[in-house]
């Protein structure tokens, strides 16, 4: 890394530390820095923090998680509207373009529709994500055509917009007093309901995806020039795009389907990131994974705060979604949730 | 090393667009290329580069069918700059020059500094070295320069042989490079004929089609 990255990383780092700390101090119980700091540094050396226990709750189990999960999201969507934006070589590009997003939308949708459990209406979700693009990358290849690219795109398009439809027609048919608002909810996006199980589900796959785009991050470089310039550059353009995909896919549709359908964060992060550290994948996907983090934190408190659920409850908030989708009402959960 | 074509019929899927080219360019040749516009002096670049397979005849490179090299080996031993280029993002002038080594890193690998060492060692025979930080998209008053400086990192040990189509950057400067320069030109971007001074065994026919 030359020096020139440096202040660059430097101010993405800070964005995420001090989005971290923000989103663990503010909310509906405040948590001052001295407490935060006690709690953190008690966990660390072992001994018995001098703060009340409720502190310690709201740090380790509400906010924790949701943090954690809204910083790992975060970085996700701006990872894969990265790769997507130098794969497509348009900067007006997120990571929703290949129907990532409609497809979990449509699975979510379903599952909540034949009344699954969380965990089911995840798996749904993140099925749906990567079955969508999947589908995407097969009818865009079937066309013959002189820019590939511009069909994959075009063809995200359709069938995000068919899925959409779909989307449309579940909500048509589920029952409006249970079912419709916790789809609804879903739709907005919400890291509210998220505990400590649900980080690994979230992780894993971002994680690969990761890593996968980390490694070929000198590969995107060139992919982001014309095909046949990357091509006469020895690279196998073909193979590295479906790699490529398939990453960003994995990451994206594990944050869509943790997290529902969050959508600015692929978009403009990429393009702060690339204003501190400029365009080479190799410094930018480190300086997006950070800037995303900490960025998308602002987004997910506003939705939590939205859902007017209580910080310090932690036992049945989990499955608030659950409780919509078996029928009780909006004002049923948020009792049952702040007891 | 000799860039040669073979009684090639070039074209695409249902189209034929020249028959019975011959045409061979040895390492510091530079060789125009002229016709009208839809002629197929692009075609035959496509094909001698391997992006396009002759519909018949053989392309070869010194002793070997460029078929039967892998797409990296053929992206070490030919470099191809386009005449036009979309930049989409602001690299920097370095960094496009090392994005003509990637075929000599593997899969994963990013350029070791031995390859940064040879793109600043380029840069400085083009006489742009100060520019390496620049993004190159704001250094388009020099695109040709900084073309040539990519294509020319592209190997080590010997000079590549280079395919430019550089079709209005044909006027008589001297290029430091001592590959084989290859530029397209349509009639409107006169004048070319300067610089089409042919060195070595060429020779070349185009068929309209």
């Amino acid at each position: 890394m030359t020096r020139s990255a440096i202040p660059g990383m430097a101010v993405a780092a800070a964005v995420l530390v001090a989005g971290l700390l923000l989103a663990l101090m503010v909310g509906r119980y405040p948590v001052s820095f001295a407490e935060l700091f006690s709690t953190i540094a008690g966990k660390l050396t072992g001994h018995a923090p001098a703060v009340p226990s409720v502190v310690e709750n709201v740090v380790w189990q509400v906010r924790g998680p949701r943090v954690a999960s809204a910083a790992l999201v975060g970085a996700a969507l701006a990872i894969a509207g990265t790769a997507f934006q130098g794969l497509f070589r348009n900067p007006l590009v997120s990571p929703d373009i290949l129907g990532a997003s409609s497809g979990a939308a449509l699975g979510a949708v379903l599952g909540i529709y034949l009344s699954l459990g969380v965990f089911a209406i995840q798996a749904f979700a993140f099925l749906g994500g990567l079955l969508a693009v999947a589908a995407v990358y097969a009818i865009g290849g079937a066309v013959r055509a002189r820019d590939p690219i511009l069909v994959l795109v075009l063809t995200g398009v359709v069938i995000g917009a068919l899925l959409g439809a779909g989307v449309g027609m579940v909500k048509y048919l589920a029952d409006p007093y249970g079912q419709l608002p916790a789809m609804t909810f879903w739709l907005l996006g919400s890291l509210a309901s998220i505990g400590v199980p649900d980080i690994a589900p979230l992780g894993v796959p971002v994680a690969l995806g990761t890593l996968m785009l980390l490694a070929l991050r000198w590969r995107l470089n060139v992919m982001s020039l014309p095909d046949e310039e990357a091509k006469a550059l020895g690279l196998p353009t073909g193979p590295l795009r479906v790699a490529i995909i398939a990453a960003a896919t994995l990451v994206t549709s594990a944050s869509v389907a943790t997290a529902g359908v969050i959508g600015w964060v692929g978009l403009v992060v990429p393009h702060i990131a690339r204003t501190l550290v400029g365009p080479d994948f190799g410094r930018l996907i480190p300086a997006t994974a950070l800037l995303g983090g900490g960025a998308h934190r602002h987004a997910s408190s506003h939705y939590i705060r939205g859902r007017n659920t209580t910080w310090y409850s932690y036992g049945a908030r989990r499955h608030a979604i659950l409780h919509l989708a078996a029928g009780e009402r909006v004002e049923d959960v948020v009792v049952t949730v702040s007891r | 090393m000799i860039l040669s074509g073979h009684d090639l019929t070039i074209g695409y899927r249902d189209r034929v667009v020249g028959r019975g080219l011959d045409v061979a360019l040895a390492t510091g040749d530079v060789l125009a290329l002229l016709g009208p516009n839809g002629g197929g002096k692009t075609t035959l670049l496509k094909t001698l580069l391997g992006l396009l397979s002759p519909k018949s005849g053989e392309v070869r490179l010194g002793d070997r069918r460029l078929a039967s090299l892998t797409s990296r080996e053929r992206a070490r031993l030919i470099a191809y700059v386009p005449q036009s280029h979309v930049a989409t993002f602001a690299f920097t002038v370095e960094a496009v020059v090392l994005m003509g080594r990637t075929a000599h890193g593997n899969l994963f690998s990013r350029p070791s500094s031995a390859d940064r060492a040879i793109a600043v060692r380029v840069l400085e025979r083009f006489g742009i070295a100060h520019l390496r930080e620049r993004p190159y998209t704001i250094s388009c008053y020099l695109p040709a320069r900084w073309r040539r400086s990519r294509s020319s990192s592209c190997s080590t040990s010997r000079p590549p042989a280079s395919i430019s189509a550089t079709k209005a950057r044909c006027s008589g400067r001297s290029a430091p490079s001592p590959s084989p320069v290859m530029a397209c030109c349509s009639p409107p971007m006169t004048p070319i004929t300067p610089c089409a001074q042919r060195i070595g065994p060429t020779s070349c026919a185009m068929e309209s089609a």
